[in-house]
């Protein structure tokens, strides 16, 4: 860029210099062009006076010298003698004393008496005009053509004393006299004529050649070099004078000026040019070093100094005041940029490192170094913002780092990593000092300190990674130490360590989510039933309904986990909508074949929380003309023990619609007896932990008997699960439980299997249950 | 032309009746009209030549004086130069070719002019200097005058007349008649005639061509 200016200010500068110089010079050269044509042409103009003046002045010496001889007394004796051959010899011998080229003697009347040139006997004499005896004034001369040659002809009257006659006499005009004319006048001449077939004749000229070559295209002055002119010198006969000059030599002397002058500009060019160059190089050096510096401040070097060197040797012009200007920039630059990257790091309302910087210095050296990651969640600050003002949040926030800072070591990297998470990381420590980091940074946090006089308490929430157990890489480590976070939040507990394989649970948990709603719009689940046998009569009268999801990538994932993903992810409405359609059509096609069965579904706690799960219901079995107690509802313990009043209502319409109600996994809950009595139900089912414990007479078995015979005493129906052996059969049997499910009976089969094993085994269930060899097969199985 | 002729003899004829001796008044004009001065006028064959009569032109001024003289075939002209400078006379004319080389005052020889014509004189010393002699052979009559008048004696009987004048194209000769009342006589002159001027001044020579009146 400089370079460019540089050269456009030498351009400038040379410019400055020669246009003007060019156009002075055009306009001199062209006006001394114009000039030197001009003066020529005023010298051709003025050759025609010149020349004709110069022939007049001939005539009058050629005239005088005929009228001596016509007055010579001796050629008048001869003449009046009428003798022709004397007056021939008086011809030759007296036009000789003249040298005269030609002399005639005439009669009065203008006869031919005597000639020295041949003239034909008819011939008339060629110049009759001159004879004329009118006029004071009469012009006896002509330039007349006379046989191919040019004359400047005298006629002279004899007078003896009276006219007798006419002497004529004519005197060539020639090349010679041509180049008289010529060096006299200073124009080159030429006397040439034209005939009526426009053929030329060129008499007498001092450059035959060139006026021949002229001639020939003598309207064309421009381009011919040569300056012409013609002008006629005789009224009489048809000859001009052509008077030419050279543009050679007329532009003599504007050639040589043009050459002198063009070299001297090209000269002057030169110097010129090497002077503007260098003066712009000089001028420019000063800017070349000023891009220098700011390009190095472009890169990040502040501590130049090169705007002062500047600054001094150019004192107050332009580039002075430039360069401390730009050196004031430059301080202004690196202070701004030095609080910025402050501000980049650091978190502006604790001092503490942000995120970003606590994540670049523990990747400093490419990954993680050995250490402990504490995340730490500042519960109640939230609500403290809330209550009583962000600002005095701010405070609270600020005062806990404080304390924070003052009680750990100083080598401990302390990092704002949300606007209510902090966290910790030691270098060197194991997991055997997280417990002890965890207490000293709980106690910090949890001191509480009076401020604007309310005294505010902060809890702290942990969770930690250890690297390089838990990760190798700043990234994982952190986020490990957060699913630990979260964990200990869903565990409410104070510290949690993140244990190995929670990270890829968490994955498997979003690819469960990501993949669920496909899954349910593309029928990729598919339900399973488990029969359910009465021990009374060991027939099967119900299944229930299982769901199952093989996914293609995952493999067979658990209901437990991806309905607690649906619920979680509010797809569960869809799940259950598309349960219970594929539970209602596979009712409706075993009623088809004639399989008379009841289903039990299991509804999700989230179900029972709207309203909008009884018109699904009912619309689902108007879809397949099924009634309701086709219909047994599970409903875990929890799900109604936490909602208990909108659950309650929505269960005791279901009831009174004609569905029946199951507690599922009862045991494992907190209900009380109390709201299970209040609530629409009309059967439990005995959690199977309680029934696989049963062992003998233990407590488990103990739990069981009490629960069965509690239900039985509310009119409750007791489902037991989880019944694999014979011995659990049996025990049940005894404690008069109503209807048992459990891999002694069946896993959970297929729709299409179900008709198989009820007609199968419910034959062999009539007889003796420990000799069917499929039940045999089950425990076994199952064990 | 031939009318105008009969006429102009008639006229002649006439006055020549009734005034036998006494003269006539003529004028000479020519063909435009134009008076014609100083043509000579003479009876052809009245009289023989006789006699040796004696005539005289002086050189004055460098003039010839008279510039015009009419004389009888024989007369002897004397020419005396009354000029300070020589004169050099000359006539190279048919009727009388002579020169007087460069004489003064009335050293030069008389001249006879024995035959008719017209003699032209001249001056190779003064170019300029021109005059005439009519030399007759009849009765000379005289010279008409500036208006181109002439008296000529009457005739009895038809007589030869001749006019002359050395700008005439041909000299004229009519029969004159006793009883003609024509007065005019008319002469065919040229129409322009070059003849040599006297410089004002002695170092310009410029020849003029005099329209003869």
């Amino acid at each position: 860029m400089s370079n460019s200016f540089q050269v456009r200010l030498t351009a400038l500068c040379v410019g400055l210099v020669l246009i003007p110089g060019l156009i002075v010079i055009v306009g001199v050269l062209g006006e001394t062009r114009d000039d030197a044509l001009r003066s020529a042409n005023v010298r051709m103009q003025s050759s025609e006076v010149v020349l004709t003046r110069l022939l007049d002045t001939r005539a009058d010496m050629l005239t005088n010298s005929v009228n001596a001889l016509a007055a010579d007394f001796g050629f008048r004796q001869a003449v009046a003698t009428q003798e022709s051959d004397t007056i021939a010899s008086m011809l030759i011998n007296h036009g000789a004393r003249i040298q005269a080229d030609v002399a005639m003697f005439l009669t009065v009347d203008g006869n031919v008496v005597s000639s020295t040139a041949e003239l034909a006997d008819s011939e008339l004499f060629p110049f009759a005009s001159l004879l004329s005896l009118s006029g004071t004034d009469v012009n006896r001369t002509a330039i007349i053509p006379l046989h191919d040659q040019l004359y400047q002809v005298v006629v002279s009257p004899v007078m003896a004393p009276q006219h007798i006659g006419w002497l004529c006499i004519g005197f060539t005009v020639d090349d010679v006299l041509a180049l008289e004319l010529a060096r006299l006048s200073g124009v080159e001449v030429a006397f040439f004529s034209e005939d009526a077939r426009r053929s030329t004749m060129i008499y007498a000229s001092t450059q035959r050649v060139a006026a021949e070559s002229h001639l020939a295209t003598v309207e064309d002055t421009s381009d011919s070099g040569w300056l012409t002119h013609q002008f006629s010198i005789d009224d009489t006969a048809d000859v001009s004078v052509l008077a030419q000059l050279p543009l050679e030599t007329v532009l003599l002397t504007y050639r040589r000026v043009r050459k002198n002058i063009i070299g001297l500009f090209g000269f002057l060019t030169l110097v010129s040019i090497g002077l503007s160059s260098a003066l712009a190089r000089r001028i420019t050096r000063p800017i070349r070093r000023l891009v220098d510096a700011v390009g190095r401040i472009r890169g990040g070097d502040y501590g130049a100094d090169a705007y002062g060197a500047i600054a001094i040797e150019h004192g107050r012009d332009e580039f002075g005041l430039l360069a401390s200007t730009l050196d004031e920039m430059r301080k202004g630059i690196a202070s701004r940029e030095t609080q910025i990257r402050r501000q980049a790091s650091y978190d502006a309302l604790t001092g503490l490192l942000n995120h970003r910087e606590l994540m670049q210095k523990l990747s400093k050296n490419g990954g993680i170094p050995d250490g402990v990651l504490l995340c730490i969640r500042l519960k109640r600050l939230g609500e403290i913002n809330e209550a009583l003002g962000r600002e005095f949040g701010d405070q609270v926030l600020v005062a806990a780092a404080r304390r924070l800072k003052a009680r750990l070591p100083d080598t401990d990297l302390i990092a704002r990593v949300g606007s209510v998470d902090l966290a910790v990381f030691r270098a060197s420590a194991t997991g055997a000092d997280v417990e002890g980091m965890g207490t000293v940074i709980r106690e910090a946090v949890a001191t509480p300190e009076r401020i604007d006089g309310v005294s505010a308490e902060l809890l702290a929430t942990i969770g930690a990674a250890v690297s390089p157990a838990h990760g190798s890489d700043a990234d994982t480590v952190f986020r490990r130490s957060l699913i630990a976070l979260s964990n200990a939040e869903l565990e409410n507990k104070s510290l949690v360590t993140y244990q190995n394989g929670q990270d890829e649970d968490r994955r498997r948990r979003l690819a469960i989510a990501n993949d669920l709603r496909a899954a349910i719009a593309s029928d990729a689940l598919h339900m399973n039933y488990q029969p359910k046998v009465d021990f009374e009569t060991r027939e099967c009268h119900a299944v229930e309904a299982l769901i199952r999801w093989q996914h293609p990538r995952l493999g067979f994932v658990s209901p437990d986990q991806f309905v607690a993903v649906a619920e979680n992810s509010g797809l569960i409405g869809q799940l259950t909508r598309w349960m219970l359609d594929a539970v209602a059509r596979q009712l409706s096609e075993w009623d088809d074949t004639g399989l008379k069965i009841d289903v039990a579904v299991n509804l999700s706690a989230r179900d029972l929380e709207s309203a909008a799960i009884l018109t699904l219901l009912e619309d689902t079995l108007d879809r397949y003309s099924l009634r309701p107690n086709r219909f047994v509802l599970e409903v875990t313990e929890s799900a109604v023990i936490h909602e208990t009043q909108r659950a309650a209502r929505i269960l005791k319409e279901l009831g009174d619609r004609g569905f029946r109600v199951a507690i599922d996994d009862f045991g494992t809950g907190q209900s009380s007896m109390a709201q299970l009595g209040s609530l629409p139900v009309h059967q439990l089912k005995i959690d199977k932990s309680f029934v696989l414990a049963m062992d003998g007479n233990n407590t488990a078995t103990r739990i069981v008997r009490a629960m069965v015979e509690l239900a039985h005493s509310m009119d409750l129906k007791v489902v037991a699960e989880g019944v694999e052996t014979l011995g659990m059969w049996n025990t049940l049997a005894q404690m008069d439980c109503d209807v048992a499910q459990g891999y002694l009976l069946s896993r959970p089969l297929p729709a299409g299997q179900v008709s198989g094993w009820i007609s199968k085994n419910t034959p062999a269930l009539d007889q003796d249950i420990e000799r069917t060899g499929v039940f045999r097969e089950m425990a076994s199985a199952s064990s | 032309m031939a009318v105008r002729l009969t006429s102009v003899l008639l006229g002649v004829v006439a006055l020549h009746c009734t005034l036998p001796c006494a003269a006539e008044l003529y004028r000479v004009v020519d063909q435009n009209g134009k008076p014609v001065a100083d043509a000579a006028v003479h009876f052809d064959d009245r009289q023989p030549a006789t006699g040796s009569d004696l005539h005289t032109i002086a050189q004055i001024d460098k003039e010839f004086v008279p510039r015009f003289s009419l004389i009888r075939a024989g007369t002897v002209v004397d020419f005396p130069n009354q000029d300070r400078s020589r004169h050099h006379v000359y006539s190279f004319s048919s009727a009388k070719s002579f020169e007087l080389e460069l004489y003064h005052g009335e050293t030069s020889e008389p001249v006879r002019f024995p035959d008719a014509g017209i003699v032209t004189l001249g001056c190779n010393v003064h170019d300029w200097m021109i005059g005439w002699i009519y030399v007759v052979s009849g009765t000379p009559v005289g010279l008409t005058d500036e208006r181109g008048y002439i008296e000529i004696p009457a005739i009895d009987a038809p007589e030869s007349l001749s006019i002359w004048h050395p700008h005439a194209l041909a000299p004229m000769t009519v029969l004159m008649q006793p009883d003609s009342a024509n007065r005019t006589l008319s002469l065919n002159m040229q129409e322009t005639v070059l003849l040599p001027e006297r410089p004002a001044t002695t170092h310009t020579r410029r020849r003029r061509s005099v329209r003869s009146e």
